[in-house]
């Protein structure tokens, strides 16, 4: 399913249970949606990168099973970010849905 | 030892941190090979060969060159994001250059042509156009490069063929005196005469014995023998006439240096481009034929009844034919030959990419012609396809013995790697491999 746009909600979403790295974000969101969201993995770094940019989330690195990871997690700013987008999207979709149940 | 999976997933990452800053490329790079071994362990666990698995979580992480523009669009400025891009695709450009090249000079010398058409350039007087343009792109590639490239073959081969009627002829011709009436009528074709005598010499030193040469001395002994009969016999009235008995002592004094000349054309760019064959075989056979295209067009001028029909009874016919006939073999000897040849990577495939176009284009331009001429004072009749059909082989047989010489001597590794170590000459040693520089 094209994603166009959505990823990084989804990506502020994964965050708002707690911090994580990339390739967990990635396999999150394919099981929460059943892998009915797909999409390439490596898109998700410039995303997550962009996010970091604009002070949404911020990085960190540690040492799990001998490996260094870099996490990512949500600022004070990411969660109100991820409340606004939200909403949008829930206004979004009820809209979308109204017109199709109108449809019916 | 490196692995093909191991390699797969270097060239990924190089791909996607491609114009990075050197330690953000680093830590991005660190990132995303986290993200594969990741990916590789659940796919093992999940019961994949390690191949499989490596395989399955590169194919995961999608498109290197997307991942790329996202991490320039958010971590580069305008300029650097330029700066990367002009970085990035200029090794792709250069990694292609002899089609970029050749496929670049083919639309200038078409636009020339075009040009020459639509104005008259060369009806006027003025020195043809082509010719220049084919010595500054020789020029260069023999400057740039230090060895002929590709694009430039049709380029030398125009200039082999076209350099002297266009100092000759078109100028200093024009000078009278002795000089230019007598001396360099037969100082010109004499140099040439000398260029392959001396090409010559040397291929029949080199060659001595070796087989298939008696069908390349048969093939010349076939062109000249050609060369004479078209001018012994010629065409008057739509009927073959044996010409020479009728000409003067005086005709026969001042038609001999251009009948010298024409027999030495013919042959001297197979020769000419034999020699260059022990640099590159491609060249072997594509400046014989950039040859052929300046005889055929400058000498022969297939355009030249129709022409003077089209401007002196214009109809929509003869205009549509005239221009099919100059642009014609122009399409063919400078685009459709040399990258056909470009792309072919075999011997037997580089033959008829030679053969075919030139075969095509002969014909093609003499049924045109026929159309075109049908219902003026020049029709076309069986006498006339025979004369044709003579001055076609005229230009098939060079074609064909340079064929037939880069069988024997041509390199098949040039064309393809089209830069090639010269320090060697293949002549010396035929089997010798030939290594690609780029």
């Amino acid at each position: 399913m094209n994603m166009t746009g959505s990823l990084p909600l989804l990506i502020l979403h994964a965050l708002s249970r707690g911090a994580s790295y990339g390739y967990a974000i990635a396999k999150q969101i394919k099981a929460s949606s059943s892998d009915v969201l797909d999409f390439q993995e490596g898109t998700l770094y410039p995303t997550l990168h962009k996010l970091e940019k604009d002070g949404l989330v911020e990085a960190y690195t540690t040492l799990t099973n001998g490996r260094q990871r870099l996490y990512y997690r949500l600022t004070e700013a990411g969660e109100r970010a991820l409340e606004a987008e939200r909403a949008a999207w829930m206004t979004y979709a009820r809209a979308v849905n109204a017109v199709l149940g109108e449809a019916k | 030892m490196t692995t093909p999976e191991a390699a797969a997933l270097e060239q990924w990452l190089a791909e996607a941190t491609k114009g990075l800053p050197q330690p953000l490329a680093r830590d991005v790079r660190t990132e995303l090979e986290a993200h594969f071994e990741d990916a590789v362990e659940d796919y093992l666990t999940s019961g994949r060969t390690p191949e499989a698995a490596r395989t399955a979580a590169l194919a995961d992480l999608g498109d290197a060159e997307v991942v790329r523009h996202g991490l320039h669009r958010v971590h580069l400025s305008r300029g650097e994001r330029l700066v990367a891009w002009v970085t990035w695709l200029v090794p792709r450009l250069w990694q292609h250059r002899a089609v970029i090249a050749t496929a670049l000079f083919g639309l200038v010398a078409l636009s020339v042509v075009v040009a020459d058409h639509r104005h008259w350039i060369t009806y006027r007087g003025h020195p043809d156009p082509l010719t220049p343009l084919a010595f500054g792109f020789v020029l260069l590639s023999l400057l740039l490069e230090r060895r002929l490239t590709t694009w430039s073959y049709p380029a030398a081969g125009y200039l082999l063929s076209g350099i002297w009627p266009w100092l000759f002829f078109e100028g200093l011709w024009k000078l009278g005196g002795p000089f230019w009436d007598i001396v360099a009528p037969l100082v010109l074709p004499g140099a040439t005469l000398l260029i392959w005598g001396i090409s010559g010499l040397r291929t029949l030193r080199r060659t001595a014995g070796r087989r298939g040469m008696a069908i390349a001395w048969l093939l010349l002994g076939l062109l000249l023998a050609t060369r004479l009969a078209t001018t012994a016999v010629q065409l008057r009235d739509g009927a073959l006439v044996f010409s020479l008995s009728a000409l003067s002592a005086t005709e026969i004094r001042i038609n001999a240096p251009w009948v010298l000349y024409l027999s030495v054309m013919s042959v001297a760019p197979v020769a000419i481009g034999l020699q260059a064959a022990q640099r590159d075989g491609l060249a072997a056979v594509l400046i014989p034929m950039g040859c052929q295209y300046a005889v055929f067009v400058g000498i022969a001028d297939p355009t030249y009844h129709l022409t003077f029909y089209d401007a002196w009874q214009p109809s929509r016919t003869l205009h549509t034919v005239e221009a099919l006939v100059t642009y014609l073999p122009a399409v063919i000897t400078f685009l459709v030959a040399p990258l056909w040849m470009l792309r072919t990577p075999s011997r037997q495939g580089r033959t008829a990419a030679l053969l075919v176009p030139a075969g095509t284009t002969l014909i093609l331009t003499h049924v045109l012609s026929a159309i075109g001429l049908a219902h003026t004072h020049q029709a076309y009749t069986a006498a006339t396809w025979l004369s044709s059909g003579l001055e076609s082989l005229l230009y098939l047989l060079p074609i064909v013995l340079a064929i037939v010489l880069y069988n024997l001597f041509g390199q098949d590794e040039a064309i393809l790697a089209h830069t090639v170590d010269n320090t060697a000459p293949a002549l010396a040693d035929p089997n010798r491999n030939v290594t690609a520089r780029t």
